[in-house]
C-alpha cells in the first residue's frame, strides 16, 4: 500500500471520486483506441502521473513484473514462430492496453487511503452493507496476515518446523495447525466487530454520517477538466491518423 | 444482535463476510503472488487460486447461508483486486459475474447455502463462470483477438470449476468440524 498523506501530493488530494472516474475511463478508453502510438502516450501520460504523485518508486517494482512477463511472452512467440515482428505486431497492443490500466489502477491504489476509498462509496450512495463490509476488509487484511504469522511463529515455538516440502507431504500439519486456528480467530474477532459496531448504533440498513465529508473541489474539477480535454485529444487523433503507425 | 438489518443481512453477518474476505485476499495473495505468478500462462494463475479461495469461500458460506452471500464477497473482492491490488480493473466484473451466477444457481436449486452439494454446486458455479469471464473479457474488450483458443477457454474453467467444487467440499468438511467443536454456529 502506498504512502496515504494527503498532502504528499496534488493527485493524493485528489477527490478518490475523481481518481474512480479516470480509472474507469482510462480502461474504456484504452478498450477503443487502436493506435499503438496514442495507447504508448496515454501509458507514458501516466507514468508522468505517477512521477507527479511521486509513487513511480514504490510501482516500480510492480510494473517492473509486468514488464518481465511482457518481455517473456513476446519472446516465447518470437522462438515459436520465429518472428519477432509478427511476436511484437500480436503482443503490442494487448501488452499496452494491460500496461495502461495497471498503471491507472497503481495510480489509484497508491494514491488513495482505503477508508476515504470506503467514504467515497457511501458518499456515492452505494449501499452501506457494501461499505461496512468493504471498510472490514481493508482494515482487518493485515490484522489478518499479522494473526496467521503469529499462529505460524507458535508453531515453531512448539518445535514445529515445517519445511518447503512439508506443506505438500503433511497437508494435515497446515490444516490442524494453521487453517483451523486462523479461521477461528477469524470468528471470534467477526463477533467482536459486530459487537462494537452495534454498541455504537451501527444499523446497516441506514446511512451513516461522518465527521468529514468529501467534497470535490477545484482542483478534482481541473484535472476532470483536463482528462476530458486529452481523452477528446485522444479520439480524435484516434480517427484523424496523423501518425504513420 | 441487530437480527433484522438491511432486511436481511445482519451486523453480524456484513462483519463476517468482511472477515471472510480478507482471509480470502491473503490466501489469493500467497497462491497467486507466490505460486502461478512464476508462470506467464494466464489460466494456471486461476487454477492454482481457486481450490484454496473456495475453501475460504465455502466456510463463509456454509456460517451466513443467506442468498446474496456470494455476489457481496464478489464485489468486494473485485473491488480489492480491481481497484487496490494487483488493481486491475477487469477482475471486478469477472468476480462480480461469479457471484451472482453462484447465488442464481443455490437460489434456483437449494434454496439457501449450508448443504454440502449447495456449496460444492455455488463453489463450482462461481469459479467456472469467473475463469470464463477472466479468460473472453479481453476479447469482449479487444484487448487481443487471438489470445487463448476457445477450447482452452472451456478447458480451464471446466478444471478451475471442479478445483473449485473441491475446495468447496473441504470447506464443507472444515465448517462441520468446527460446528462440531462449538466454534462456529
Amino acid at each position: 500500500m502506498g504512502e496515504f498523506d494527503s498532502d504528499y501530493s496534488l493527485i493524493h488530494r485528489l477527490d478518490p471520486r475523481t481518481k474512480l472516474i479516470l480509472v474507469v475511463a482510462i480502461t474504456l478508453m484504452c478498450t477503443i483506441i487502436n493506435n499503438i502510438f496514442l495507447l504508448l502516450s496515454i501509458g507514458a501520460g501516466l507514468i508522468i502521473l505517477l512521477t507527479f504523485s511521486k509513487t513511480l518508486k514504490r510501482v516500480s517494482a510492480l510494473l517492473g513484473f509486468f514488464l518481465i512477463f511482457a518481455a517473456a511472452a513476446i519472446s516465447l512467440t518470437a522462438i515459436i514462430t520465429r518472428d519477432i515482428n509478427y511476436a511484437l505486431e500480436y503482443f503490442s497492443p494487448f501488452l499496452a492496453r494491460f500496461f495502461i490500466i495497471i498503471c491507472a489502477g497503481l495510480l489509484f491504489a497508491f494514491t488513495t487511503p482505503p477508508q476515504r476509498f470506503a467514504q467515497s462509496l457511501q458518499q456515492m450512495r452505494i449501499p452501506t452493507s457494501i461499505t461496512f463490509t468493504l471498510g472490514i476488509t481493508l482494515r482487518y487484511i493485515p490484522t489478518l496476515a499479522r494473526e496467521a504469522e503469529s499462529i505460524f511463529q507458535s508453531l515453531k515455538l512448539r518445535g514445529v518446523h515445517l519445511s518447503k516440502w512439508d506443506y505438500i507431504r503433511r497437508p494435515s500439519m497446515i490444516y490442524r495447525g494453521i487453517i483451523i486456528p486462523l479461521i477461528i480467530r477469524s470468528i471470534k474477532l467477526s463477533d467482536e466487530i459486530a459487537i462494537a459496531a452495534e454498541s455504537r448504533a451501527f444499523k446497516s440498513n441506514k446511512s451513516r454520517s461522518s465527521l468529514k465529508k468529501l467534497t470535490i473541489g477545484k482542483n478534482d474539477v481541473l484535472f476532470l477538466g483536463i482528462m476530458i480535454i486529452t481523452m477528446g485529444l485522444v479520439f480524435y487523433l484516434d480517427n484523424n491518423p496523423v501518425f504513420p503507425f | 444482535m441487530n437480527k433484522n438489518s438491511t432486511g436481511r443481512f445482519t451486523t453480524r453477518d456484513l462483519s463476517f463476510i468482511g472477515i471472510i474476505i480478507a482471509l480470502m485476499y491473503i490466501v489469493q495473495t500467497i497462491t497467486i503472488l507466490g505460486i502461478s505468478a512464476l508462470t506467464p500462462i494466464d489460466p494456471l494463475k486461476s487454477i492454482v487460486s481457486a481450490f484454496f479461495v473456495s475453501i475460504v469461500i465455502a466456510i463463509g458460506l456454509s456460517k451466513v447461508k443467506k442468498i446474496g452471500t456470494f455476489t457481496i464477497i464478489g464485489l468486494i473482492n473485485g473491488i480489492i483486486c480491481g481497484f487496490i491490488l494487483p488493481a486491475f480493473l477487469p477482475l471486478l466484473p469477472a468476480t462480480l459475474l461469479g457471484g451472482i451466477a453462484a447465488d442464481g444457481f443455490t437460489k434456483i436449486f437449494f434454496g439457501e447455502y449450508g448443504s454440502r452439494n449447495s456449496l460444492l454446486g455455488a463453489c463450482g458455479v462461481g469459479k467456472f463462470i469467473e475463469t470464463l469471464v477472466i479468460l473472453t473479457f479481453p476479447f469482449i474488450l479487444g484487448f487481443s483477438t487471438n489470445i487463448l483458443s476457445p477450447m482452452i477457454i472451456i478447458v480451464s474453467a471446466v478444471i478451475v470449476a471442479l478445483l473449485g467444487a473441491g475446495g468447496g467440499f473441504i470447506g464443507y468438511r472444515i465448517s462441520v468440524e468446527l460446528k462440531k467443536a462449538g466454534a462456529m454456529e
